[in-house]
């Protein structure tokens, strides 16, 4: 152990439960007027009703220590509410997935149903509980506080020089181009840019609009001064989060409550259920195998299965891709976060720790090729891993690319006649164009499937971001973003919105699951990942 | 030794140093690779800071060139090789061939409208705003005024099928569809390079929409539209529907101060040129509206800064502080938005134009680099001429007796181009009576 070290020992679990007001917390009163003992291992925190608890909430709880979280509302029937238990309990469902991917087990999250006269009732669930938690043992989750050394946070004033913003002439070129700025006039790069350059650093870290920032690159695509702003956003956001300016994550924050319990040493994640019936192997037999980086697919499709998203049919149609090129992938049963969001959220020693898992866990399968269908997995792999991990060696591409290559060697062929004068259009995602260069080989497959590829108003390296990014601010913003970009695809006639990115998928989707504007027949649009059309056009795979 | 000057290029810098040369006894080459010299000068409409015709000024120069006693211009011709040295050069032209007589030719223009070609070639001029023959003359005052024809056009000599009523309509027989490019070799003293430059094609920058849209066009587009020997007949039209545009902006610093399209300097003349442009569309139709984006107004000189507050003051010109973001088209009526920041105010602004002129990069003529080679001389990191010490000998390139003149050392306007072919000549004519009283003391 390291010097300065703290560990927190104890020995008995630790239960967090949530109680509804009017009966599962009324129950516990009860319990303690009627004098019922029952373990002390318990900490209620009491909420008006067992419906408002989050899975963020209870994830949020297993990753600051506790052993187990009990949900108590009231019968079935009982809400005061209506329908809040009902809902308490899909949200616990989800949550429940959630632990079994990630290795926690279902075991440690549990429902309970309590009138307020059922003192008895309670304090057998709270005894039942902690004997099934002493016998699940504790929680994988090690509560060791490392102390930190040297916080990866950087003076603004040395950030501003590494990302060039030192040579703004402030013309506003960023700002004009910012789609957000263009909905949001209280954001504007340039005025960031030009308060670095008055060291008005107070003025930044305090300022919820660096949230706003898509990191889309748009801005940087067109500075005439190389002024490189998303990626000072993400650097100063380390700096903003330590000083708890935080950036309103999407679904409360439970997406980076599980990325950043997968940085723990040691979980039993099961997450390649999905791969049933794929040919893949767990460890690398030779120098050439490719290994398939899921990345967070398989959480996606818990956490979105609200708005029908389906990430994990990108998955299993991309295995299904390389599987039909002959190549049977390896996939990690122990793979960890990318840690992408984090890293654009300010956590970059959560997406270190990430990186290095990974990392070791790619050496020890002896891989030297990864392919991922997932844009930002990409860019955080081919770009972000070699700054912070030693010695890497390994070739990272995208799924399309891979298949482009195929093509061009004639090592596999198309069935052209899929979308045989189909019309389609492809939403460029910003880590594929603006960050790693791509824009030819999702266009050199659609065409390969015979589809008459219309390309939007703004395409290529002017496409317009999917709305949000690293899961922040994720608002009326995003949401008009995402209606006009949904508005250009229409436009364009297209029969469907092919994406190459999971996440512009979930956004898009999100925007078309909630409510439209009146005229909803100029957004609404089909959105196909472009894994599930290719896979199709090799005799396999499925809509997704 | 050699007496003789080279000089290459005959735009209004190697014109004035080759009349300020001959004036003074020396004898010159004047090479030009087009069919006519007077350079991207004869091609303007009007000049600032005065707003006079710029051809009026220059054709006269044009003729004096021509016609002087010691100044021999060969046109349509290129450097091939350099060899020697200070006082001994041996220059190798390639005087390419034209397919015409140049003696017999009057350059009355019956073989242009004979070619069967005639309206179905981009007339380079006027930047393809009109169409040409195979055989033709570039411009209404081209020097010399004889007939070229196109080898890459022309039926017959690029397939030796034709029925070349050229050849017919021509009354002095002066079509020669048989000529061979000649080799010219020269024995030449010093020589002066004043090649001039290129502008910035600025189609790579797809946010303003250059090439995609009809109405975006650039500054040499826009001097051809507004010159009355133009295209248009000096009728300012919009490619999309020939319409007049009655609000045009112009977008200034486009792949100019702009590290990402390599050219990081100031390219010095837009900002009165494109005021320039302003007041002409006013002054053509003054209910014009005009609106000028600049990065910051540069306009250094006697007279210039009054000449923007003129723009301002007289011909309501609207200066606004930004580089826009993005233009974006309407279907329907192909007017462009124009998307910028207010810098002085805040806030993301829309404006809707007719037209949109974009200001963009002077730049080195793409084979500069070539050239500096075949001579010998060095060149800047972005392809100019550089001189040997910018400040005390701006015309002097690395090499003895290699003098660099005009817009191909930096950008710069008519004045300095023909300060500096003066100069180039001041400088070249000291040069060689130096080695010739070395030689014959």
């Amino acid at each position: 152990m390291k010097a300065g070290q703290v560990v927190i020992e104890l020995n008995e679990p630790r239960i967090v439960a949530f109680t509804c007001n009017w009966c599962a917390y009324a129950g516990a009163d009860y319990a303690g007027v009627s004098r019922i003992s029952y373990p002390p291992n318990v900490r209620l925190i009491r909420v008006m009703c067992s419906g408002r608890v989050e899975p963020s909430f209870i994830l949020r709880a297993l990753e600051k220590g506790a052993d187990g979280v009990m949900v108590g509302g009231c019968h079935e029937a009982d809400c005061h509410y209506v329908s809040g238990n009902k809902k308490a309990l899909e949200k616990v469902e989800e949550t429940k997935k959630l632990l079994d991917l990630l290795g926690l087990g279902e075991e440690r999250v549990r429902v309970k149903w309590i009138n307020a006269n059922e003192g008895e009732a309670f304090a057998n669930e709270i005894k039942d509980f902690t004997e099934t938690l002493k016998k699940l043992g504790p929680s994988p989750i090690s509560l060791v506080k490392e102390p930190k050394e040297g916080s990866p946070k950087k003076d603004l004033g040395q950030i501003a020089g590494e990302t060039d913003a030192l040579l703004c002439v402030e013309c506003g070129k960023c700002t004009a181009s910012c789609p957000v700025s263009r909905r949001k006039p209280d954001f504007s790069p340039r005025l960031v840019v030009e308060e670095l350059l008055e060291k008005l650093y107070p003025q930044i870290e305090t300022s919820k609009e660096l949230w706003d920032c898509l990191t889309c690159k748009t801005c940087e695509e067109r500075c005439p001064y190389g002024v490189r702003f998303s990626e000072f956003v993400k650097e100063a956001r380390v700096g903003i989060k330590e000083l708890s300016n935080d950036g309103n994550p999407t679904r409360s924050g439970q997406i980076f409550s599980w990325m950043r319990i997968m940085s723990q040493d040691s979980l039993d994640q099961k997450r390649l259920g999905w791969a049933e019936g794929l040919a893949y192997k767990e460890v690398s037999s030779s120098p050439d195998d490719w290994l398939f980086f899921v990345g967070c697919l398989p959480h996606f499709e818990v956490s979105h299965s609200p708005i029908e998203a389906t990430p994990l049919s990108i998955a299993r149609n991309s295995i299904s891709i390389l599987n039909k090129m002959g190549i049977d992938p390896v996939l990690l049963p122990d793979e960890r976060c990318c840690g992408h969001d984090l890293l654009f959220a300010g956590e970059a020693d959560t997406f270190i720790k990430l990186a290095n898992k990974n990392w070791q866990a790619f050496k020890e399968a002896g891989v030297k090729h990864i392919v991922t269908a997932c844009p930002e997995g990409y860019y955080t792999l081919a770009r972000e891993y070699p700054k912070v991990v030693d010695g890497w060696d390994i070739e990272v591409k995208h799924i399309t690319e891979v298949v482009a290559e195929a093509l061009d060697s004639g090592s596999v062929e198309l069935d052209g006649d899929l979308l045989k004068e189909t019309k389609v259009t492809f939403q460029d995602p910003c880590r594929l164009g603006r960050y790693m260069g791509i824009y030819e080989a999702p266009r050199k497959l659609l065409h390969a499937i015979g589809a008459d590829l219309q390309e939007m108003e703004h395409y290529g390296s002017g496409s317009i971001c999917c709305g949000v990014s690293s899961w922040v601010n994720c608002g009326v913003t995003a949401k008009n973003i995402q209606l006009s970009r949904l508005g250009e695809a229409k436009k364009t006639g297209a029969s469907v919105l092919v994406t190459a990115c999971p996440k512009c998928q979930i956004h898009f989707k999100c925007a078309l699951h909630g409510k439209l504007p009146g005229d909803k027949e100029n957004f609404e649009i089909p959105i196909e990942d472009i894994t599930s059309l290719v896979a199709r056009a090799l005799g396999g795979g499925e809509n997704g | 030794m050699a007496d003789s000057v080279l000089v290459i290029g005959g735009g209004v810098c190697g014109i004035q140093a080759s009349l300020d040369l001959g004036d003074r006894g020396h004898h010159v080459y004047l090479v030009e690779r087009e069919p006519s010299i007077g350079g991207r000068m004869a091609l303007l409409d009007k000049v600032f800071p005065t707003n006079d015709c710029s051809i009026c000024i220059l054709a006269p120069k044009m003729i004096t060139c021509f016609n002087h006693p010691n100044i021999e211009v060969i046109s349509y011709a290129e450097l091939e090789e350099l060899t020697g040295e200070a006082g001994n050069f041996k220059a190798k032209i390639r005087k390419k061939a034209r397919y015409v007589d140049e003696d017999k030719c009057t350059g009355c223009g019956s073989c242009c409208e004979a070619c069967v070609l005639e309206g179905r070639i981009p007339d380079e001029c006027n930047q393809g705003f009109s169409k040409r023959s195979a055989a033709y003359i570039p411009f209404m005052q081209a020097v010399p005024r004889v007939a070229t024809i196109d080898p890459e056009n022309c039926l017959y000599v690029t397939r030796g099928k034709c029925k070349r009523p050229c050849v017919d309509a021509c009354q002095r027989g002066a079509i020669d569809l048989e000529q061979k490019d000649q080799i010219l070799t020269l024995d030449i003293g010093v020589v002066i390079v004043a090649t001039g430059l290129t502008i910035y094609d600025p189609t790579p920058l797809a946010e303003y929409g250059y090439g995609r849209f009809d109405n975006v066009i650039h500054s040499m587009e826009y001097e051809r539209l507004i010159n009355a020997s133009g295209p248009t007949g000096g009728h300012l039209t919009r490619r999309s529907d020939s319409e007049r545009p009655k609000r045009i902006a112009y977008i200034q610093c486009v792949g100019a101060r702009d590290q990402r399209s390599g050219h990081p300097y100031c390219s010095s003349v837009c900002c009165m040129y494109a005021t320039k442009d302003s007041m002409l569309a006013y002054i053509h139709d003054n209910d014009t509206e005009n609106f000028i984006f600049y990065t910051d107004l540069r306009a250094p000189g006697k007279g210039f800064d009054e000449y923007i507050k003129r723009g301002e003051e007289e011909y309501g010109i609207t200066y606004i502080r930004a580089r826009p973001g993005e233009i974006t088209q309407d279907e329907e009526t192909k007017n462009l938005r124009v998307w910028y920041e207010d810098t002085t105010s805040g806030g993301v602004k829309d404006l809707e134009v007719d037209m949109v002129v974009l200001s963009t990069a002077f730049i080195p003529r793409q084979d500069s680099r070539d050239l500096a080679k075949k001579l010998g001389i060095s060149t800047d990191e972005y392809g100019f001429f550089a001189a040997s010490d910018s400040l005390t000998s701006p015309v002097d390139s690395s090499t003895k007796g290699i003098f660099v003149a005009g817009a191909c050392t930096s950008p710069m306007d008519v004045t300095d181009s023909v300060t500096q072919g003066g100069a180039a000549a001041e400088r070249a004519s000291e040069v060689l009576s130096m080695m010739e009283a070395v030689a014959s003391p």
